[in-house]
């Protein structure tokens, strides 16, 4: 049997970007993936992060399957009392500030995590597709050797990566993870909405071209108790030919608002707001998952540990999504390049064992993986259960734009005040909390730039 | 508020209608996952909210019936309450996929 340093198991972007720094290396690593190709079961928004992609691979995205360059983004508030009024919302602009900050990219995940691990094979990394891992192999210290797949193949490795997604195989036979529960996950589903791109372009476009002769696009969110309970939002990310259509609610707000995910993705797509921005397209193919939503580094998290004797979770297996928006990809790509650097340094010095990885897990807490799920829980509390955030934000707002638009016609002083107005509102709820000036910052900074 | 379609509409075989064309599948043998005979309270939580609408409820009891839209997200192994669940994945090569085309 061939004994590999690695053994990764789930080649998503975490696993191949584990995968990648490893190999670079000159470690010896196999992927494993229960699918057919890397990407084809994924249910994401898919908006994936060039500026951390780089950190993986520096010459991004020079070939890689891109989609659209995303630009900005809008977010609607549909308040209470005005749910299904074509005009009953507030939206909120705004437009990333850098690149470097933020590089934000849509793309098909079937034919990027494909890309991505073909890149990761293409420097020397091992990949067999369509085997599903059932457990892990111990000796008779329990310390993990290597895995074994259901038709009892075995698999031997130093250290096993557990890169295997939000219901972790993996994680829950080490020992390191329970099957979290109704609280802890979101049950997101998909449509990807065929549309042509030239109204594709008129709807969503930014009018800032990029050098493919494309322009780039603007995302679209939605925060409607009629779309998504106010337990979630639903979102639009537009491609090329298509528009992802997308809605993720915690499984405990389903149970409590006695609907199910499909009836509020049909309220979402038959929503006066949303209605006119679909229309002359049709569903292409649907698809639905769970997402993470666990606070693994809180003091109830249910991560027990994200590392043990030869093993290390990376990703939405260790839970690392957003705790506000449910998006994992940063999350898992950064976790697997720490991991990989932690798994160079034990394999070198001879000793994988708990001891030696656990700066693995040191190392991922006080770093951005850390302090984003930190800060974001903090802020998806205050959104969702602390004298109901969301609410408040929606209504004020709502407020400010009517006033907005009445002056719209009048003199520039009086739109000058009702802009000061706004913005007396935002720094009121920035007052709040921590995380409110975080959620808020960009767009005081709009709102300012308007007044000049 | 008001409400525009009834939940029934999203629910069982109606549900399983509305996706059967839009789901791509590589056909499973559909026994990764099962109701644990005798475990099951007969709540319906994994009939009302499997996005696939795979359960059915006979005399009460539920039943995973329809493995041709599985999504293998979890979650009637997460939202059921009795631990009536037997859940893995569909064998490696099989199942859901999301085709763009």
């Amino acid at each position: 049997m061939t004994k590999y340093d690695c053994i990764v198991v789930g080649a998503g972007p975490g696993g191949s970007a584990f995968s990648k720094i490893a190999v670079e290396n000159g470690l010896k690593v196999l992927m494993l993936e229960r699918a057919r190709t890397p990407g084809e079961k994924n249910t994401s928004g898919s908006t994936i992060w060039g500026n951390i992609a780089r950190t993986i691979h520096p010459d991004f995205p020079a070939d890689a399957p891109i989609e659209r360059q995303v630009d900005g983004g809008r977010l609607y508030f549909v308040p209470e009392g005005k749910e299904w009024e074509a005009g009953g919302y507030s939206m909120l602009g705004f437009s990333h500030p850098s690149k470097k900050v933020c590089d934000p990219l849509n793309v098909y995940r079937n034919v990027f995590d494909k890309w991505w691990a073909e890149q990761t094979v293409a420097i020397g990394a091992e990949l067999k597709t369509q085997t599903l891992v059932t457990g892990v192999l111990r000796d008779s210290t329990g310390k993990i050797i290597g895995v074994i797949d259901e038709k009892g193949e075995k698999y031997e490795s130093e250290i096993v990566i557990g890169a295997d997604g939000v219901l972790s195989i993996i994680g829950r036979m080490a020992g390191l993870r329970p099957m979290w529960g109704s609280h802890e996950n979101c049950l997101c589903c998909k449509i990807d909405w065929e549309l042509d791109q030239k109204l594709i372009d008129e709807r969503f476009g930014s009018s800032i071209e990029h050098n493919n002769d494309d322009i780039g696009v603007l995302l679209e969110i939605y925060f409607a108790q009629p779309m998504a309970g106010n337990a979630g939002y639903f979102w639009i990310f537009p491609d090329r030919g298509s528009l992802a259509l997308g809605l993720g609610i915690v499984m405990n707000d389903l149970i409590r608002l006695e609907h199910n995910i499909w009836w509020y993705m049909w309220n979402s797509i038959n929503h006066p707001i949303v209605q006119p921005k679909l229309k002359g397209g049709k569903p292409r193919s649907y698809i639905a998952h769970s997402i993470p939503l666990t606070n693994p580094v809180g003091p109830n998290g249910t991560l027990f540990k994200s590392y043990g004797d030869g093993i290390m979770l990376i990703g939405d297996a260790a839970g690392f999504t957003c705790p506000i928006d449910g998006a994992g990809w940063c999350g898992a790509v950064s976790a697997g390049k720490i991991a990989a650097e932690i798994a160079i340094r034990a394999i070198e010095s001879g000793d994988t064992s708990a001891a030696s990885l656990q700066r693995y897990e040191r190392k991922w807490v006080e770093g951005d993986v850390g302090k984003n799920l930190k800060m974001g829980k903090e802020m998806a509390d205050w959104l969702t259960h602390e004298s109901g955030g969301i609410n408040v934000l929606a209504d004020q707002l709502t407020n400010d734009m009517a006033s907005l638009m009445e002056h719209e016609t009048s003199h520039e002083e009086s739109m000058g005040g009702t802009l000061t107005r706004t913005i007396r509102h935002a720094q009121e709820w920035m007052a709040l909390s921590k995380p409110m000036r975080m959620f808020l910052g960009p767009y005081l900074q709009l709102f300012s730039s308007l007044m000049r | 508020m008001k409400e525009k379609f009834p939940a029934e509409e999203f629910e069982g075989a109606k549900l399983r209608e509305k996706l059967k064309d839009l789901v791509e599948m590589i056909p499973t043998k559909g026994d990764n996952i099962k109701v644990i005979e005798g475990k099951c309270g007969g709540c319906k939580l994994c009939f009302k909210h499997c996005p696939g609408g795979c359960f059915e409820m006979i005399d009460g009891k539920a039943k995973y019936s329809h493995p041709e839209l599985c999504f293998e997200c979890g979650a009637c192994l997460i939202l059921c309450p009795t631990g009536a669940i037997d859940w893995t994945y569909p064998e490696g090569g099989t199942g859901v996929i999301l085709r763009y085309t």
